[in-house]
């Protein structure tokens, strides 16, 4: 699966964390767009990664 | 089976990097501990829950309390069960005993407090947790509602980076839908699954609510192995508690704010402030019922207000009597007439809203609003649309979206009559209704001839710019009709013309690239056809009408030899139009993603999926190539997983439908053929393959052509052999080549020439193929005295079939049986199995009668079997997995 597809599986809030970290976003901006406490922010984004790479290297989703 | 979900607690899916993450910050040097914060029912609790039990496997010592509004109005309440008898103590004395107390429990091992909903804590127990932390006393593990306040102790330890915070976020789709397979042990058919995923929106108490309601009803049930949900999800069972506790406290103007948003939501904010003050909707957002975006439009920047969860409009929608609905649509009306429209408006939405409130409708807006049901495949609403748009006097528009709506609800001859009575006005109004009246008389009515007629009529007196559609319309008849050069030839002079719209570029490309594929040229075609994705994707409101194209793009990759690409683009095709509610197109590609699978050797997965796929389109179709399409694939994955009865029902249906289609289409003889492959007609079976063949040739569907014979081979009957190496001479791509050198290598029991084949077809994602060229490898070897060298394809063989889900194959069958019996008592238990008398074996054979008789007296004999009856089983029923 290519980047943009596997980001389009993620929660929204995974998905616009790890955007707004690819477009130079520091914790504080990430925070207050996504209005969560900035503390939240590096497990957040740590979290969306696992869940990013998890679906990078998914084989295609069998039906049964 | 209806309450397993319920009972059993449910799996825990998608939580596995939060659990990873809660052990690597509990591990992390100078922690404190973790807060998992997260809006209600997302999951927090079951987290803490897995997470603790982890902590115990690991040998953590656990102390678990639940903070209560009701024990918060004591100090150290919640914690109670963890203290000390505290009655004479005070506040200090507490903290100080506590802290010592659970010290000396703990010893030297470690120790984790973990409290649930933590945001409920008092001041006196959250000054406890911070003592306990920050003297190393103990770990902890909170969960919190987000955007509740913390007591200051806990906020402290936030700030402090001592503690790690994690967002727990709803489930993703992928998630959410992993999560139903598991909890109901089954395959979900694809519209339930996308719509308890949409309503849930990844909140998994909600997601079990709606499971429960609808295992409760019935009306979430399993139908031939799908687990469906037939009907409203909310009305089957009523509203669930979990969304009516944060519904009961509204007052009677929040109530109608929201009741106006579950009616027509995402409304403009200046739309909701004419029903009810704007402090009423401030409210509304401050309790998390509604939530608010802005978008920019010419440079102004526009509110938008939306419910804060799709459960609250289902339950909303639900609570309404038919004369508040009527009396607030109506009030809703005269707002969005009164709101100036902003570009994001659509104006289709006040014409539902009219006609739902029985108020005139705008005839431009209506229209509008039909056609997008005509999309969507909810042609009653289109029709009502329709009808109101040319009352409102739309006119000629009007009327060709009812007969659409008409022939989609499978009343074709009304159709007809509404097109009859139609007064064009100029060149493209006159395309349209030969264009419409051509396609209800292919697909409504089955009159091909009668519908090449009219296009023909209708380019004979219009100009040129207004003919391009009925071009591609006709090509597309042609190609139906199996007149490949026709439709070739027809869809290249529009492509090669000058000022085509972009609809009948698309279409003619789509046509062009289907023709080519199936004429044995699958790398032009697929060539040609990405030239028209590219234009597609940059219009995607064609997807509706021009899938052809992808239809195309799918069978030529098929013909190619790539089906893995095949199965994605199912897949992709399929998720995009479930997004766009075009739900009778989506039936057609889930059966294609089931195609692909059963191609792949996945008849189990293929079956699922088609079983889905061939009902989307038996409930928006009549017939149609659709329906014989997928029932003829079905019956092949039931008969390859040996499920007689439902492979000869679909085999039925296919029948049923190829015969109200204009014109004869081979592909249901070869499904046939496996079906009597299954019925053990083993002498039958392989004849049918080859009427199918002959059909194509007739056709020059040389690529169908190609893979009939080799199925033919496959059945048990090589004589395709020839043809096959000639059409591998003409065909592109690496398949037929391979299909011919297959049947070659089989009839020439050429062990290293299956053991190449096997390969390429594994490479091609043919794996059931593979493994039965590999099965053939190894009995070719063993016959050429050679056991030492069958091991390897043997070996091969066995791992391929084990990714064939169990599937059925004749050739590996044949061979497992033919291990056992002479090439003479193979070839008079065939014949024996198929009824014929020893007399009339022994005629046919040259032989005498008591010859054929210890034939098959040893044949039985080395089956173990007692009667022809069984012989028959044997012959044809042995496991594949017979290695």
């Amino acid at each position: 699966m290519n980047r943009e597809l596997a980001l389009q599986e993620l929660t929204p809030a995974y998905a616009e964390a790890l955007r707004l970290r690819d477009q130079g976003a520091d914790h504080a901006a990430i925070a207050a767009r996504l209005d969560l406490p900035v503390e939240a922010v590096p497990n957040l984004l740590e979290l969306a990664q696992a869940k990013l790479d998890t679906l990078l290297v998914m084989p295609t989703v069998e039906a049964d | 089976m209806p309450s397993t979900a319920s009972r059993s607690p449910w799996p825990l899916v998608g939580r596995h990097e939060e659990l990873a993450l809660i052990a690597r910050e509990l591990e992390r040097p100078a922690s404190c501990g973790v807060i998992i914060a997260g809006a209600p029912g997302v999951g927090k609790t079951r987290l803490r829950g897995e997470a603790l039990a982890r902590l115990r496997r690991d040998g953590w010592l656990i102390r678990e309390v639940t903070a209560t509004e009701a024990a918060a109005t004591i100090p150290f309440g919640p914690l109670a069960p963890l203290l000390p008898e505290a009655l004479s103590m005070s506040p200090l004395d507490v903290l100080r005993h506590s802290v010592r107390e659970l010290r000396q429990e703990r010893g030297n091992g470690r120790l984790v407090v973990s409290v649930d909903d933590a945001h409920l804590l008092d001041a006196a127990s959250s000054a406890l947790l911070h003592q306990l932390a920050s003297t190393q006393t103990a770990s902890l593990l909170l969960t919190a509602r987000s955007g509740e306040a913390l007591p200051d102790p806990i906020v402290g330890l936030r700030k402090e980076g001592a503690i790690g915070w994690i967002e727990l976020q709803p489930l993703s789709r992928t998630e959410v839908e992993a999560l139903l397979g598991q909890a109901l042990d089954g395959h979900l058919d694809a519209g339930t699954r996308h719509e308890l995923s949409r309503l849930s929106q990844g909140n998994a108490l909600f997601l079990h609510e709606l499971v429960e309601i609808g295992l409760g009803s019935g009306a979430l049930a399993e139908r031939d192995g799908v687990w469906r949900w037939d009907g409203d999800p909310v009305a089957a069972g009523g509203p669930l508690e979990a969304v009516q506790q944060r519904l009961r406290p509204l007052s009677a103007p929040q109530r109608e704010a929201a009741e106006a948003l579950a009616l027509a939501e995402p409304l403009p904010l200046d739309v909701l402030e004419r029903l009810v003050a704007p402090a009423v909707i401030r409210d509304l957002e401050a309790a998390a019922i509604i939530t608010t975006t802005t978008v920019t439009e010419r440079y102004r920047r526009r509110w938008q207000v939306r419910l804060a969860h799709p459960l609250y409009a289902e339950a909303l929608r639900g609570g309404l009597t038919p004369l508040r609905r009527r009396e607030l649509l109506g009030r809703l009306g005269d707002a969005l007439e009164a709101t100036p429209l902003g570009r994001g408006d659509d104006p289709s939405r006040l014409a539902m809203i009219r006609l739902e409130a029985g108020q005139p409708v705008h005839a431009e807006s209506a229209l509008a609003a039909a056609r997008w049901m005509l999309g969507s495949g909810r042609f009653d609403t289109a029709e009502a649309l329709a009808r109101a748009s040319a009352d409102s006097g739309a006119g000629f528009p009007a009327e060709i979206a009812l007969s659409r709506a008409m022939t989609g609800l499978r009343r074709p001859e009304e159709a007809q009559a509404v097109l009859e009575a139609a007064r064009p006005v100029g060149a493209a109004q006159a395309a349209e209704l030969a264009l419409t009246s051509a396609q209800n008389l292919h697909y409504g009515l089955g009159r091909a001839d009668r519908a090449l007629e009219v296009i023909s009529e209708a380019l004979g007196c219009l100009p040129e710019d207004a003919a391009f559609e009925l071009i591609v319309t006709r090509a597309l008849f042609e190609f139906s009709a199996g007149r490949l050069g026709t439709a070739e030839s027809l869809s290249i002079a529009v492509i090669e013309s000058a000022g085509v719209p972009l609809a009948a570029q698309i279409g003619a490309i789509g046509v062009r690239g289907l023709a080519l594929a199936f004429s044995g040229r699958p790398l032009q075609a697929v060539s040609v056809l990405d030239t028209g994705v590219e234009l597609l994707h940059d219009s995607p409101e064609l997807l509706a009408t021009r899938s052809t194209l992808l239809t195309g793009r799918w069978m030529a990759l098929w013909f190619a030899g790539r089906i893995p690409e095949a199965g994605r683009l199912a897949e992709e095709v399929h998720d995009r139009l479930v997004e766009a509610s075009l739900e009778p197109l989506r039936g057609y590609w889930t059966g294609l993603v089931g195609w692909a699978a059963l191609l792949s050797g996945k008849s189990r997965t293929a079956r699922s999926w088609l079983e889905e796929g061939a009902s989307i389109c038996h409930r928006y179709m009549a017939g149609g190539g659709h329906v014989v399409a997928l029932e003829g694939v079905l019956a092949q994955a039931a008969s390859l997983r040996g499920d007689l009865l439902r492979a000869e029902t679909a085999l039925a249906a296919a029948h049923a439908a190829v015969a109200a289609l204009p014109t004869e289409l081979p592909w249901v003889d070869l499904c046939e053929a496996w079906v009597l492959w299954a019925q053990d007609e083993t002498t039958r079976a392989a004849p049918a393959a080859l009427r199918a063949a002959a059909g194509w040739r007739e056709a020059g569907f040389s690529s169908m052509e190609a893979w009939a014979l080799h199925d033919a081979a496959r059945l048990g009957d090589l004589c395709g052999v020839e043809r096959l190496a000639l059409l591998a001479g003409r065909c592109e791509g690496d398949l037929i080549p391979a299909l011919a050198a297959h049947v070659r290598a089989l009839a020439d029991a050429d062990g290293p020439g299956l053991e190449r084949i096997s390969l390429d077809f594994e490479r091609m994602g043919l794996t059931l193929l593979a493994a039965e060229a590999a099965t053939e490898a190894a009995e070719a070897y063993r016959k050429a005295g050679m056991p030492n060298r069958a091991r390897v394809p043997m070996l091969r063989s066995a791992a391929l079939t084990a990714d064939c889900e169990q599937s059925r194959s004749p050739i590996i069958a044949r061979v497992s049986t033919r291990r056992a019996l002479t090439d003479r008592e193979l070839q008079v238990a065939q014949m024996a199995s198929g009824g014929a008398s020893s007399a009339d074996i022994a005629a046919r054979l040259g032989l005498s009668v008591r010859t054929v008789e210890n034939h098959l007296q040893q044949a039985y004999s080395k089956l173990g079997v007692s009667s022809r009856a069984q012989l028959a089983v044997v012959l044809t029923t042995v496991p594949a997995r017979a290695e």
